[in-house]
C-alpha cells in the first residue's frame, strides 16, 4: 500500500455531483486518425506474418502450385488478422488505434462492450453500407450531435472518447 | 519516480528485484514478449501515419525545389541535387522515428503503444530514466528489432527479458496489469477506482444485476447532459450495498460510490465475458 502509486487518496470533491462523467461522443476526425493508425498497424502485422511465406516462395522448392497455395494461405492469414483485430472490440472495447486516443465503442443501450456478432455487424455489414453510399455513412458522424455514423446506427453502438 | 508494485499473487516468484530511492525493495514484472511486440507495432503504426503525411508534403515541396533548380543547373548536378533531396527526406523520417521513441520514453517512460498495453521502461538502478539511456535504447533498436534475431535471443535468454538495448542502457520493460486495466475505466478515474477497491473490497456482483445497472446508468453517467436523481441513485446503490465491505470508516460521495459500483459492474461483466 505504501509503495502503491494508486494508493494515495485524492480529494473526493474532484468528483462532485456536478461531474457528468469523463466521456463524450468521439468526433469524426479523431476517429479518422485512429482508423489510419489501425490501417498501418494491420498492414504491418500482415507483412510480418507474410514474411515466412515469401521465403518459401523464393526457395523454389515447392513446385508449380506454390503461388496459388501462397495466395490461399495469405487469404487465411488475412482472416486471422481481421478476427484478432475484431476480438479486441469484445475484450477491450476498442482497437489499438482507438485505445491511443482513449476511444471506446459501446453498445448504445446497455453501455457494455459489443458482442462478437455485433462487431461483425458494425465492422462488415455496417461499414460496407456506409461505404456503398459513397462514404456519406461515415460522414454522418460529423453532423450528428451524438456522433453516430451509419454503421453505428445499424449496429446500435456509440463511440465515446475520454476527456482529460 | 514511478515504479509499480507487482501483482505478486498472480505471478508468483519473480526473478528480478530492484530498490527504489526510499530503500524499499519492489519486484518488477518483466513485460511479456507479445505485449512488447504489439506495443511496438502500434508505435510503428503511429509513426507510419505521421510519415504518410510528411512524405506527401515532402514529396511536393522536394519536387518543386528540384524542378526550379533543374532549370538553372546542368543535368549532372541536377541529378545529384535530386538524390540529395531524397536522402534528406529519408534522414528526416529516420530522425523522426528515433526522436519519437527517445522523447516519449525519456519524458514519460512509456510510448503511446506501450501505454495501452500497460508497459513502462524503468531504469534498473532505481533512478529516473535519463535521455542518454533512451538514446541508447533507440539506437540499439537497429540491431534488436530490425535484425530480429539478436533482440529475440536476448529477451528469451535474460531473466528480466531485456533486449540488447536494455542491457546496454541498464533498463528493463515492466508490465503492470493494474496500469493496463485502469486506463479502460469508463465511469471512474483509474487511481480513484483502485483506491476505493482497496477500501470497499467488493464481492463479485451477480451478472443480471450488473447488466440492469449498466443499462440504467450508462447514458446518464457518461454522456453530457445526463443526470440521475438522488432517489434513483440511492435505490441503485442500495441494491449493491450487501456486496461492499463498507465497515471501514470511509465517507464516499453517493455519486462517486455509484460510479465505483458501475465501474465494478462493468468489469465483472467483461471479465466473465472474456473467458
Amino acid at each position: 500500500m505504501v509503495n502503491d502509486p494508486f494508493g494515495s487518496p485524492q480529494s473526493s470533491s474532484a468528483l462532485g455531483p456536478s461531474d457528468q462523467g469523463g466521456y463524450v461522443p468521439a468526433g469524426f476526425w479523431i476517429r479518422f486518425v485512429a482508423a489510419v493508425i489501425d490501417g498501418v498497424v494491420i498492414t504491418l502485422l500482415s507483412y510480418i506474418l507474410q514474411l515466412p511465406l515469401l521465403f518459401v516462395i523464393l526457395s523454389g522448392k515447392f513446385g508449380e502450385n506454390v503461388i496459388l497455395t501462397a495466395q490461399v494461405v495469405n487469404a487465411l492469414l488475412g482472416i486471422v488478422v481481421a478476427v484478432l483485430y475484431l476480438r479486441t472490440y469484445v475484450s477491450k472495447g476498442a482497437t489499438p488505434g482507438k485505445m491511443i486516443f482513449g476511444i471506446k465503442v459501446l453498445n448504445a443501450q446497455t453501455g457494455m462492450h459489443m458482442t462478437f456478432g455485433k462487431t461483425l455487424l458494425r465492422e462488415w455489414i455496417g461499414k460496407f453500407l456506409s461505404f456503398l453510399l459513397l462514404g456519406t455513412g461515415f460522414l454522418l458522424a460529423a453532423f450528428r450531435s451524438d456522433k453516430r455514423a451509419l454503421h453505428d446506427l445499424v449496429a446500435g453502438t456509440i463511440v465515446v472518447r475520454k476527456i482529460k | 519516480m514511478y515504479l509499480y508494485k507487482s501483482e505478486t499473487d498472480s505471478s508468483g516468484g519473480l526473478p528480478s528485484a530492484s530498490s527504489i530511492s526510499e530503500g524499499v525493495s519492489i519486484q518488477l514484472v518483466p513485460a511479456p514478449f507479445l505485449k512488447r511486440f504489439f506495443a511496438y507495432c502500434v508505435d510503428l503504426g503511429i509513426l507510419g501515419a505521421i510519415s504518410y503525411a510528411l512524405v506527401i508534403v515532402g514529396a511536393i515541396v522536394g519536387a518543386i525545389v528540384w524542378a526550379s533548380l533543374a532549370t538553372v543547373l546542368p543535368p549532372e548536378s541536377a541529378a545529384i541535387v535530386g538524390i540529395a533531396i531524397l536522402v534528406f527526406l529519408l534522414l528526416c523520417l529516420l530522425t523522426l522515428a528515433e526522436a519519437f521513441f527517445i522523447y516519449q520514453e525519456s519524458k514519460t517512460g512509456t510510448t503511446p503503444g506501450k501505454r495501452i498495453f500497460g508497459l513502462r521502461v524503468v531504469s534498473l538502478d532505481g533512478t529516473t530514466l535519463t535521455r542518454g539511456q533512451c538514446t541508447m535504447r533507440a539506437f540499439a533498436r537497429w540491431v534488436d528489432c530490425y535484425m530480429v534475431l539478436p533482440g529475440l535471443v536476448a529477451i528469451t535468454a535474460t531473466s528480466r527479458k531485456q533486449r540488447l538495448g536494455d542491457l546496454m542502457a541498464g533498463t528493463m520493460v515492466v508490465h503492470s496489469a493494474r496500469l493496463e486495466n485502469a486506463q479502460y475505466n469508463l465511469y471512474l478515474d483509474g487511481a480513484r477506482y483502485n483506491h476505493l477497491k482497496n477500501v470497499l473490497v467488493p464481492q463479485p456482483f451477480p451478472l443480471p444485476a450488473c447488466k440492469e445497472l449498466l443499462g440504467a446508468v450508462f447514458r446518464p453517467l457518461t454522456l453530457p447532459g445526463g443526470s440521475i436523481s438522488v432517489a434513483t441513485r440511492e435505490t441503485l446503490i442500495d441494491k449493491f450495498r450487501p456486496f461492499l465491505d463498507s465497515a471501514g470508516t470511509i465517507t464516499v460521495d453517493s455519486n462517486e460510490l455509484l460510479r465505483f459500483i458501475a465501474e465494478e459492474a462493468f468489469q465483472c461483466v467483461h471479465s466473465k465475458g472474456e473467458k
